[in-house]
């Protein structure tokens, strides 16, 4: 037997039972195979999770209020329904003050060239509201203070052919509309925000 | 998953028992040489999917040991003397008599001379993959399992020596 034939045979000879060394290996590989499961899972939680915070983050915090709020425009507004408001400033300013509304507020959230044209009480999602119109003779904006004084996010959403904000300012806080008036809904929230 | 575990048990755990002998032989620890081959064999299981692209996958799998030793000798060598070879013996059951006197003599070879020798005569890889396992030349694989056979020939004859010389003393 020349002498790798021999160190062979002999270093052969060694039989090491690797059979734990295969089993330790085959159980991490099943608890790797399990913690990549546990991710791939958590991940997609994570990933629903995320869309439904993004979706959420989208969608309007008071949809039906804002709908209501659209609705209640078009009725009384729009199509100008006949309803009992009040026209003149003296009869408007009691009822203004009891949402907190100064005269001083009104004329700062006026847009340019637009005057109050007019006020009444009214119910928008079950709450009592505080209905104002202004105009500048072609086009009108509605803007609902609600009597709660609900902390409402600035958000704005389109109903059909309206434009509807939420807006929070102080104690003040409502929903703005405009209808076929591109703009108009977005500068007045800007104004009011801005008070 | 199914193939890469298919791929793993069909072309890589087969070559687990020479693994452990070489790791053994390599580290001179019976314990070192398990934790050696149970990280081979983990990183081999991560990029199995490579392992079609390689004509032998024992020489594959012996590389990534390979590497594994020598990734991690920083480590190792700040680490305390690990149990000695003769832990390895007792463990792999080495033959008794002159046996041991060769494993003794291998035990002796520096490093890179005790590996290509194993690589090479016992494992059979040819120089050209052992070269590729070391990145080194094909020609210096050569050269070291030369001054390997050499100096275990020496070494083996001076323990001849000694034996004969020993019973001589013995004589009345």
């Amino acid at each position: 037997m020349n002498f790798d034939e021999r160190l062979r045979h002999e270093v052969m000879a060694e039989t090491p039972d690797a059979s734990g060394v295969v089993s330790a290996v085959r159980a991490q590989i099943e608890r790797d195979g399990q913690r990549r499961l546990w991710l791939q899972i958590a991940a997609a939680v994570m990933l629903t999770a995320g869309a439904g915070a993004a979706w959420q983050a989208t969608r309007p915090t008071h949809p039906r209020l804002l709908e209501a709020a659209a609705r209640d425009h078009r009725v009384e507004v729009v199509e100008n329904k006949p309803r009992r408001w009040k026209l003149d400033v003296p009869a408007m300013q009691p009822l203004m003050a009891q949402y907190h509304v100064g005269w001083n507020d009104v004329q700062a959230l006026l847009p340019v060239g637009f005057v109050l044209e007019k006020a009444k009480e009214c119910r928008i999602g079950g709450q009592p509201t505080l209905h104002m119109v202004f105009s500048d003779g072609n086009r009108a904006l509605s803007v609902y203070v609600r009597a709660s004084g609900e902390d409402m996010k600035v958000e704005q959403v389109s109903v059909q052919d309206a434009d509807v904000a939420a807006f929070h300012r102080g104690k003040l806080s409502g929903i703005v509309v405009a209808a076929n008036a591109p703009g108009l809904c977005a500068e007045a929230v800007r104004r009011l925000t801005s008070l | 998953m199914g193939n890469q575990q298919s791929q793993f048990e069909a072309l890589i755990i087969p070559h687990a028992p020479a693994l452990l002998r070489f790791a053994r032989r390599l580290s001179g620890s019976a314990t070192v040489a398990e934790d050696l081959v149970q990280d081979a064999l983990l990183r081999a299981w991560r990029s199995v999917d490579t392992v079609r692209n390689h004509a032998n996958p024992k020489a594959w799998v012996f590389r990534i040991l390979l590497n594994t030793w020598y990734s991690e000798g920083r480590r190792r060598s700040a680490r305390p003397v690990e149990a000695p070879l003769a832990e390895a013996a007792r463990v792999g059951q080495a033959s008794p008599g002159d046996t041991s006197e060769m494993m003794q003599a291998l035990g002796r070879l520096p490093e890179e001379q005790r590996s290509v020798l194993l690589l090479t005569v016992v494992e059979g890889f040819t120089g050209q993959e052992v070269a590729g396992m070391l990145d080194i030349p094909a020609g210096t694989v050569m050269s070291r399992v030369s001054r390997a056979r050499a100096a275990m020939r020496a070494s083996l004859s001076e323990e001849a020596a000694g034996e004969q010389k020993k019973a001589g003393v013995g004589l009345p």
